[in-house]
């Protein structure tokens, strides 16, 4: 407290012989080299005094005044070369005295010395004021260096460069954060004072402090850290080493906040990083017991979270984790694509697709932190399994989905769940490269539900349309709302022409009216209806013609039902069957036997319908025909026979009919989607030439590409097109260049 | 004299049938079988394959300025000359096509296409006999088209014996072309796997 007395006169009388000139004696007569050595002299004395922590003593304006003096009369460089020998001189003792202390005390006093309380630096601070305006003119003229720094420097050369002191104090400065590393206490403010000390002590740049220090501490933080994570990780799970090493990257950052230089803190996070992280990122990701397959097949997120943080601090680490999980998405989706279990129940097969996405998604937002590249690579991963299939069987076992959830599968869930379940369906739908056959079997789906089903509450068809008009556009949507138009008028049809019937005719009928082109394809075949349903017909369409003149109705019996009431033995039955079927047992109102060639010839029905419309009349569960012989197989002798015997326990009974044997087996696209593509390309083509009149091949073929989005377009394909359009002379090449195209009007 | 002493042989009939005309093609130095038939009937303009009309026989001769014998015979030997000149060449090769084309259709049939390029590509194509291998091997069709009739020629012209300067991506050729490209790419695999077998067993 005395020092701090004497430091706060010190100050109150600098501020008073700032600028003014009262007792102020100026000799202009020069000065004699005599004089000035005396006045140096005095005040070397004064040094010594500061030095020896004796200022309060002294009087301030009276030495400013003094090496004022001398620097005016030229003297300059006496002043300063006989600060810096006077400096030196002091330094020299303390070095000695530094020099004699054993290592335990070496940072204690060394710090003390150069900043403690009477510390060089303090003693530099005093010095400076004295001599402040030698440092404005003369040093700035000599180019030398001012007082202040000129004193750290020597205390660099003299102290710590001197002697194997700098040697002493790397040695224990390693010590102490080797001991702190193995969790034992050390004196953190010393080391902050120490190392502080050889920053400042080179003015100008940290050269020491890294020559004498930082060079070392990263060598041996790296020998370090190798050491420790090779032993760890040998003896532990990937899950406990991250653990670990996240510590371990906290407490050196906290150690390089407290104590470290900042310059060396990227260095240092660089080396860390490098030898618990960058070193170890894809044998951590690939170790077979506990690395990220482990982790994803046991949900681990907490764990996966962390190796993604980590990971983080060196980013490239991170395509690690994600090859891994593209791999896993893969091979799994992969599985669930070719497992033939799958391939038979499309319920089972679109909620494995779907549990497998919701798993992975889950790990991108909890785990990865939804990462733009997870998400990229995620998808992209889900995309290439599900779009694996030539035949594109994922976009109609979607489809079957969806249909069997509309038809019965959303039967008393809530709204949300429906909700979602549609959302889900678009998801997927999203990843599906050949979206435009999902939309062919959506087609015939609702087509087949809007005309079998009876639901009075279309609201989830609706609400479906409208999420796939949000995602194909409104084109592919607007037939579709014409096909429940079609529905509407129907049923409207149907009450005016029940009401217009005045007499009560044999044959109750309900009438679909379908337009044309807003329905899947059309079967323009005929067979031999009955008189009886022959009649109704006509009658029905007598009255459409009357409402709708210059419109053409055709009979689409391969579709709809009959109810038809049946005489047996153990009484009437009323059996609900297909229209074909309806047709073959109208003829046993006339005959009680046929053979197969006779109710070929007799109904007109098509062969391959005939065959399993038939064949289920005669299925052993429910024989309403007896067939003979009584085996599959089918010939054209065969005979059939009206069973008398037949009996079942309701009175209306519905007969199944045999599931048609899917036409497409080959590795190919349904057929009339790929009919359908072509037709696009050659649109999309004759369009750009159109607009272009003359355009390149590749110009072409990109444009093609890039208005192409309902299914993936091979160039190949394209090329085809072009040639065929070249050959119906659409466009041709030109004279000179075979490589562009020109319109032909 | 000797001119109209042809006409005379023939004046019962109107046509000058292929017998007749092959031996005509020899006494003016042409060859019956080879391009130069073809390029005696592209010079008269005589736009498809079949018999000559004696008409027009003559008044296309006449349009070349051949009013005689001597005249005839020079002009034959101009026709011989020309035949070597690219520009020439290629312009007959692609008439050729509508030549040998029925009219109602819009290609020709494959054998008469494999006909006219044995005539045709041997003296340009160097790589003719792949290409009829490939012919007998891959290509499916019974037809050609036009398209791929004409860029065969540039193909035959422009490429280089080991195809090094074919763009299979962006050189729009035929991809009739590009199998063939394939083809000849795959052959030549497979020959130096058993050029180095052969090797190896030795």
């Amino acid at each position: 407290s005395i020092r701090r007395g004497a430091r706060k006169l010190w100050k109150r009388s600098r501020t008073m012989a700032s600028g003014s000139g009262s007792g102020f004696d100026f000799n202009n007569a020069g000065l004699t080299r005599e004089k000035a050595e005396k006045i140096w002299k005095d005040l070397r004395a004064a040094i010594v005094e500061i030095q020896n922590s004796n200022a309060a003593e002294l009087r301030f304006e009276e030495l400013y005044r003094n090496s004022y003096t001398l620097v005016l009369h030229k003297h300059g460089d006496l002043l300063y070369n006989g600060v810096q020998e006077v400096v030196k001189e002091n330094l020299m003792r303390v070095s000695d005295e530094v020099n004699a202390t054993a290592n335990p005390q070496l940072l204690g006093t060394i710090v003390d010395k150069w900043s403690g309380q009477m510390g060089h630096k303090l003693v530099m601070t005093m010095v400076q004021d004295i001599l402040m305006y030698m440092d404005k003119t003369y040093c700035r003229l000599k180019k030398k260096e001012p007082v202040y720094s000129m004193g750290l420097l020597q205390f660099r050369d003299h102290v710590i460069m001197r002697g194997n002191v700098s040697q002493r104090l790397k040695v224990l400065l390693l010590d102490c954060i080797h001991k702190e590393r193995s969790h034992e206490n050390v004196d953190r403010l010393l080391l902050k004072k120490c190392l502080s000390m050889l920053v400042d002590v080179n003015v100008r740049n940290t050269d020491v402090y890294i020559r004498v220090f930082e060079d070392d501490l990263l060598k041996t933080t790296a020998e370090f850290y190798m050491h420790e994570s090779q032993m760890f990780m040998s003896q532990n799970t990937v899950s406990d080493y991250l653990k670990k090493i996240e510590r371990r990257i906290l407490e050196e950052e906290d150690r390089a906040a407290t104590y470290l230089d900042k310059s060396t803190h990227p260095k240092l996070r660089k080396v860390v990083q490098e030898e618990l992280i960058t070193k170890y990122a894809k044998q951590l990701v690939e170790n077979k017991s506990s690395g990220c397959v482990h982790m994803f097949e046991n949900d681990m997120v907490d764990d996966l979270n962390r190796m993604f943080r980590l990971f983080s601090k060196v980013p490239r680490t991170l395509e690690f984790i994600r090859g891994c999980m593209s791999k896993l998405v893969k091979d799994t989706g992969t599985a669930i694509v070719q497992d033939p279990v799958n391939l038979k129940q499309p319920k089972l097969f679109v909620q494995k697709v779907l549990d497998c996405r919701k798993k992975y998604d889950n790990f991108v937002k909890k785990a990865f932190n939804e990462d733009r590249i997870f998400t990229r690579d995620l998808k992209e991963s889900l995309e290439h399994f599900i779009n694996l299939d030539s035949r594109a069987a994922p976009a109609q076992y979607l489809s079957l989905y969806l249909d069997e959830m509309m038809r019965k599968g959303m039967k008393g869930m809530s709204d949300e769940e429906r909700e979602k379940l549609l959302n889900d369906v678009i998801s997927i739908f999203r990843y599906l490269q050949d979206k435009d056959v999902f939309e062919d079997f959506y087609k015939k789906h609702l087509a087949t539900r809007l005309l079998t089903e009876n639901t009075a509450d279309r609201d989830h068809e609706k609400r479906m349309i409208s999420k796939l008009k949000a995602e194909c556009g409104h084109q592919f949507t607007s037939r579709l709302e014409g096909m429940f138009n079609d529905i509407k008028i129907s049923a409207e049809n149907m009450v005016a022409y029940r009401n217009q019937r005045k007499r009560d005719v044999g044959v109750e009928m309900n009438v679909t009216v379908l337009t044309t082109g807003f329905w899947p394809v059309s079967n323009m075949e005929r067979c031999n209806l009955p008189r009886e349903a022959q009649a109704a017909a006509e009658e029905y369409k007598a009255f459409y013609a009357s409402k709708n003149s210059g419109r053409r109705l055709t009979w689409q019996t391969h579709k709809g039902t009959a109810e038809l009431q049946c005489t047996f033995k153990r009484g009437k039955k009323l059996l609900v069957v297909q229209t074909y079927q309806m047709v073959i047992l109208m003829l046993y109102n006339k005959a009680q036997r046929y053979t197969y060639k006779q109710i070929l010839e007799l109904t007109n029905i098509p062969e391959k319908e005939l065959r399993r419309h038939l064949l289920s009349l005669a299925h052993p569960k429910r024989r309403v025909l007896k067939k003979e012989p009584n085996i599959k197989k089918l010939t054209h002798k065969d005979t059939f026979t009206y069973n008398h015997d037949y009996n079942s326990q309701l009175y209306r009974v519905k007969i199944p009919l045999m599931q048609a044997r899917p036409e497409t087996k080959e590795n190919k696209v349904p057929p009339a989607v790929a009919e359908q593509r072509k037709n696009w390309v050659e649109l999309v083509i004759v369009r750009v030439m159109k607009t272009r009149k003359t355009l390149d091949h590749n110009s072409l073929m990109s444009e093609v590409m890039k208005q192409t989005h309902r299914f993936a377009v091979k160039p190949v394909f394209i090329k085809k097109r072009i040639e065929s359009l070249i050959e119906r002379e659409y466009i041709k090449r030109d004279k000179k260049d075979r490589g562009v195209y020109h319109y032909l009007a | 004299e000797e001119e109209e002493e042809e006409e005379e042989d023939i004046d019962e009939e109107d046509e000058v049938l292929e017998d007749n005309l092959g031996e005509f093609l020899k006494d003016i130095h042409l060859d019956p079988d080879g391009v130069e038939s073809f390029a005696f009937a592209y010079s008269i303009k005589h736009e498809h394959a079949g018999p000559i009309s004696r008409q027009h026989f003559i008044s296309g001769l006449r349009e070349q300025d051949v009013d005689s014998w001597e005249s005839l015979l020079t002009w034959a030997k101009r026709l011989r000359i020309q035949l070597k000149e690219p520009k020439m060449y290629r312009a007959l090769y692609i008439w050729m096509f509508d030549y040998i084309k029925e009219a109602n259709r819009k290609t020709i049939a494959k054998e008469y296409a494999e006909h006219l390029w044995s005539v045709m590509l041997p003296a340009v194509f160097p790589l003719y006999p792949k290409w009829t291998e490939f012919l007998d091997t891959k290509y499916e069709s019974t037809v050609v088209k036009r398209d791929l009739w004409n860029c065969l020629y540039d193909f035959a012209i422009e490429i280089k014996d080991d195809l090094t300067n074919y763009d299979r991506h962006s050189g729009a050729w035929p991809v009739v072309i590009d199998e063939f490209y394939d083809f000849c790419a795959h052959s030549d695999a497979n020959n130096n796997n058993q050029q180095t077998q052969e090797h190896q067993q030795q």
